[in-house]
């Protein structure tokens, strides 16, 4: 499988490390007062998608970035690859993702 | 007076690979022992002031990622990451992180690399077709071109590369596996070229 990074092209996914949902990235505020309903949720609910998922990816034997990954469950294809901080910021400024 | 004698000794560092250097057919792989290294971090919001004062202090403004800035031919940065480069010199100097910092001040994070790779050039016509075996990313002339340089992987070993000339490459590896890296080179230069000259 091969991942088209934003900065370097097309690399081997054996370059990358698998973290999880993309969801991850959106950690909930420690100082809200529901912060304990809204941890146990980022920490243990995950959606389970037959089809399009988004999803963190490091490249730890390349540039150390992480990445936003869309790739269908079903079939492999990948459809997008983003910066996870150009990702992070866009949610950062309320900009849909 | 009673004198207190102690040795009056010099220091100095042992190469990673203890100097290796062999020729394999037409092609040679040489340890090269006199590199400084300094890595550079761009603290957050300064990269334009910090790329503007090394453009100025050292000839040489930060690389975009995966590109290397020269400033001569002694002197480069390899844009390793985002926020993230290698000063590489030619030109040994005692504590090289030290003296940039001098340059740099705060704008920039900087830590000593040097004698922390093991660094390797191979040159010679059977130098792409021993890397194209153990290296995942396409390194041929037209896609990794002259001011090119990648962090990779080869025999699931660290390695930045970047090209020396037509037929050349300069390859580090962490200095606590160099052995194992000088192992997996040589074993594909000599499949390479036990091949090629049958």
């Amino acid at each position: 499988m091969l991942i088209d990074h934003p900065l370097l092209g097309l690399r081997d996914a054996a370059e990358f490390v698998y973290l999880g949902d993309a969801s991850l990235i959106n950690r909930p505020d420690p100082e809200s007062g529901s912060a304990a309903d809204q941890f146990y949720e980022y920490l243990h609910l995950r959606s389970n998608n037959a089809g399009e998922h988004r999803e963190l990816w490091y490249h730890e034997q390349g540039d150390r970035s992480w990445l936003v990954v869309t790739r269908n469950t079903l079939t492999h294809n990948i459809t997008r690859v983003e910066l996870a901080r150009d990702v992070a910021q866009r949610n950062a400024s309320g900009e849909p993702a | 007076m009673e004198l207190a004698y102690v040795s009056d000794f010099t220091l100095t560092p042992a190469a990673a690979l203890n100097g290796f250097s062999k020729r394999f057919g037409k092609n040679e792989l040489v340890e090269q022992c006199d590199i400084d290294i300094v890595s550079i971090a761009t603290p957050n919001g300064q990269h334009d002031t910090l790329s503007a004062l090394l453009k100025q202090k050292i000839g040489a403004a930060l690389p975009a990622t995966g590109k290397i800035s020269r400033a001569d031919d002694t002197l480069a940065l390899l844009g390793l990451q985002p926020d993230q480069c290698f000063l590489v010199s030619s030109v040994q100097r005692p504590d090289a992180a030290k003296a940039l910092k001098s340059l740099t001040g705060d704008l920039a994070y900087l830590s000593e690399q040097t004698d922390s790779w093991a660094i390797l050039d191979l040159t010679g016509p059977d130098s792409f077709a021993a890397l194209e075996r153990i290296c995942p990313i396409n390194i041929s002339k037209h896609a990794f071109e002259q001011d090119a340089v990648a962090r990779t992987s080869m025999e699931h070993l660290s390695v930045i590369i970047h090209r020396l000339g037509d037929e050349g490459y300069r390859l580090y590896s962490p200095r606590s596996s160099a052995d194992s890296f000088l192992h997996a080179v040589t074993e594909s230069l000599y499949n390479v070229c036990s091949t090629t000259t049958g």
